[in-house]
């Protein structure tokens, strides 16, 4: 496997056949989100997207932060034109095209970038230690990743403008009820407890797993009424895999399915 | 070692004792009384050769709360917030006490009052002299219980005690702070019945001792199915611990456990 500099990516992780694991590695930093560092964190997701073998790719820090924003210093003298030509919205982009669901474990700070890469995943398990945040207001700018739009869309407005405007960080509790995070757990137990939820959705039918991101990720992207036939569809589109014959088969005959992920 | 302005901190047998220094003003805190005091559990807590941390005090008083003759406080020379003096000072220092991963035991005399009171209330086992005086103060000079006060006296005594006892001043003395299950224990030398309380702590398993404080403290603010929730992830982590292995064995061959913290 390739060497990375700025993050540790095992397939297998924990010797589960069908799960990856991408851990932020600048430590020294709180994991600031270096250009470096972002597009090494896409090349493994393409790496992971293209290995046949993983199902589920787990995203996570370290126990003091997920990832505590952008490297200031790399951008502080930078012109709007500097900003303009930047090439990390590109790779912000891309990291839609991951079609294996990617969760967010999250322990520490994620803050500014830190936390719009946390929400650019699929969902968030937050440690009890987790703290989230948007504090560019502080800095003068505002967020440039999906902040102002894909937190407003997990916690509605209000929630939203408060963070936003005041740069305030919520803990982990108060992201679960507002519906930023999944789920909490004991930030001890977090990868532990994050790895048995990847395993659930590892042993779930790959292609029905795909066909539901895609379809619940739609749901931020199209009207009620356009989104509720795209789901139609990809239901459609699930009866064409011969895991869904399995699946219906074992459940009648009262035992686990096993699914060969077509 | 650290030295502090206004409290002791020395470590003996993997005990820390932090002692609050400023006897000419009953031990009132300052500033630097509650930065000394953040610091010194934050030092305890980073030093792997500490196991418990032990809280006194020299002179008459244990802790009379906020030293009034603050800048900061005094409304005789103008508005004060003292919402700020809260969230930069007090708070921080209960959530210090609260979150310590290694256990605070606390060894009282003389006079506890009004944040020092909610100090010792934070600490998670507590031993007092007898005959000391347990008083909250705030309603007498205009003000309302804070540093979590109100949140443990209504869990220990009920809402109507504690409304006398926070409202008319009336101080409670150390056999009814035992009665109302506030204290572990009275002690003509609290501060050696607090290093007994140390020195047995120091023997179990570190990841234990650390999990079950938290999942205490969290069994008294959530609701059962989240607790068992968080038992089980709790459980599940301890399980793959060393020390559990330890223990089993320890207990098969009939011996003393030796746990390493891991």
């Amino acid at each position: 496997m390739k060497d990375f500099e700025n993050i540790l990516v095992t397939k297998n992780y924990q010797s589960h056949p069908h799960i990856g694991m991408v851990q932020l590695n600048r430590p020294t930093v709180l994991n600031a989100l270096s250009t470096a560092l972002l597009k090494e964190v896409l090349e493994a997701f393409f790496m992971l997207e293209d290995d046949s073998n993983i199902r589920v790719i787990i995203l996570t820090g370290n126990d003091k932060a997920f990832a505590a924003g952008s490297d200031i210093g790399q951008i502080a003298e930078a012109s709007a034109i500097d900003q303009l030509k930047d090439t990390r919205s590109r790779i912000w982009k891309q990291f839609a095209l991951i079609t294996k669901p990617v969760i967010a474990a999250v322990n520490g700070f994620a803050l500014g970038g830190g936390c719009e890469l946390a929400m650019s995943c699929d969902f968030i398990i937050a440690g009890d230690s987790a703290r989230f945040g948007q504090p560019e207001i502080k800095l003068g700018t505002i967020p440039g990743a999906g902040g102002t739009q894909r937190l407003t869309r997990a916690i509605g407005k209000s929630k939203a403008m408060l963070a936003v405007l005041t740069g305030d960080m919520m803990d982990a509790y108060e992201a679960e009820k507002s519906g930023l995070v999944a789920k909490v757990v004991p930030a001890e137990t977090l990868l532990q407890e994050t790895m048995e939820i990847a395993k659930l959705i590892a042993n779930r039918a790959p292609v029905a797993v795909k066909l539901a991101k895609e379809a619940v990720n739609m749901a931020f992207e199209t009207s009620l009424g356009e989104g509720m036939e795209y789901e139609r569809r990809n239901f459609y589109l699930t009866f064409a895999s011969r895991d869904q014959k399995e699946g219906m088969k074992a459940f009648m005959e009262k035992r686990e399915p096993k699914y060969q992920g077509n | 070692m650290k030295n502090f302005e206004t409290i002791k901190y020395e470590v003996i047998s993997r005990t820390a004792i932090i002692t609050i220094n400023r006897p000419t003003v009953y031990n009132a805190l300052n500033v630097q009384g509650k930065l000394d005091l953040i610091s010194a559990i934050r030092e305890a807590n980073k030093d792997a050769s500490v196991r418990s941390i032990v809280l006194t005090a020299d002179g008459k008083a244990f802790c009379s709360g906020q030293d009034l003759n603050d800048r900061t406080v005094d409304a005789t020379k103008g508005p004060v917030d003292i919402g700020h003096t809260i969230e930069t000072e007090w708070n921080p220092l209960i959530q210090a006490i609260r979150n310590s991963e290694k256990l605070v035991i606390a060894a009282i005399q003389g006079v506890c009052a009004g944040a020092g009171l909610s100090v010792a209330l934070a600490c998670d086992l507590k031993v007092a002299a007898p005959g000391v005086r347990f008083i909250s103060g705030f309603s007498q000079i205009g003000l309302a219980p804070d540093a979590g006060m109100s949140f443990m006296l209504v869990r220990q005594m009920g809402y109507t005690k504690a409304l006398e006892f926070t409202l008319l001043g009336k101080p409670l003395f150390s056999e009814t702070m035992l009665e109302y299950n506030f204290i572990n224990k009275v002690a003509e030398n609290p501060l050696q019945e607090a290093l007994e309380f140390a020195s047995q702590i120091n023997g179990l398993a570190p990841l234990s001792v650390k999990m079950v404080k938290k999942n205490l403290q969290f069994a008294s603010e959530k609701e059962l199915g989240e607790v068992l929730n968080r038992e089980k992830y709790v459980q599940r982590f301890l399980g793959f611990s060393a020390d559990y292995k330890e223990g089993v064995k320890a207990f098969m061959e009939k011996r003393k456990p030796e746990f390493k913290g891991q």
